[in-house]
């Protein structure tokens, strides 16, 4: 008697017994859902949350590609030469740096091209441009 | 004694209401973040427009050097040989848009200074 009562305490034993229509007794139909239901949600969450770290980076990256363009630009623009500004250039990986110069003007144009995390997007790829544009000659 | 214990939905909703804060918390960023980038680039014309006005010694080629570049010179003046200008841009169209819906607006300007140094003749 001492023993049933234990049992009966027990969760897991009302789990066993069973009602009349096949259905166990104390079990609602909706036990479980919750847990059912995170699971689905929290990968969701997780693409949501990666898919916004992974802005925040191109962000970054952005800026980072705005200070390039404008280092280069700065060292054509104090008289350095195309090359020498390329080669001086402290150009993250990942970054492309050209020079177009065309006419009296020279645009420093870096590019970059961002792939994506995510695994389920695996060859998805963000074109990022940065470019500025100056005079070819400068003279005082 | 009937006890209710409908648990369905209650995680979806909590998930929901979850990855609507994420949504609205990415947008915010990402506004913040168009605007930082714009002052970057606005920063770097300007610094660009300066040097450009300085050796020429007149606003004509910094205002030059800011359309080039899209963005437009506000405000520029030869101060005792520096050029002294005021370069302005316009947010990204999607921003501003969210921004014009929120009744706030940005404006996004940099300044700069550049004049010529004379370090004097050598020997």
């Amino acid at each position: 008697m001492v023993a049933d009562r234990t049992l009966s305490r027990w969760r897991g034993w009302r789990h066993l017994r069973q009602r009349d229509d096949g259905t166990a007794a104390g079990v609602s139909p909706d036990d479980g859902m919750v847990i059912a239901e995170t699971a689905i949600a929290i990968p969701l969450l997780m693409a949501v949350a990666a898919a916004l770290i992974w802005g925040l980076s191109l962000m970054g990256t952005s800026l980072s590609m705005a200070d390039t363009a404008r280092q280069v630009a700065r060292d054509v623009g104090r008289g350095v030469g195309i090359d020498d500004a390329l080669r001086g250039a402290r150009v993250p990986d990942g970054q492309r740096v050209s020079v177009d110069a065309q006419g009296d003007w020279v645009t420093v144009h870096v590019t970059h091209s961002a792939v994506t995390p995510l695994p389920f997007l695996d060859g998805l790829r963000v074109p990022l441009e940065q470019s500025v544009t100056l005079p070819r000659e400068w003279s005082w | 004694m009937v006890v209710v214990t409908d648990d369905r939905g209650a995680a979806a909703v909590w998930s929901l209401a979850l990855i609507v804060l994420l949504v609205g918390v990415a947008l915010v960023v990402a506004l913040v973040g168009s605007v930082g980038i714009a002052r970057a680039s606005a920063a770097s014309v300007a610094d660009l427009a300066a040097v450009a006005g300085a050796r020429s010694g007149s606003c004509t080629s910094a205002r030059e050097v800011a359309d080039r570049n899209g963005m437009s010179l506000s405000d520029c003046m030869v101060d005792d040989g520096d050029v002294v200008v005021r370069v302005a841009t316009s947010m990204p169209v999607v921003a501003q848009r969210v921004i014009d819906a929120l009744g706030g607006t940005v404006e996004i300007e940099a300044d700069a200074r550049a004049g010529y140094v004379d370090y004097g003749s050598p020997g």
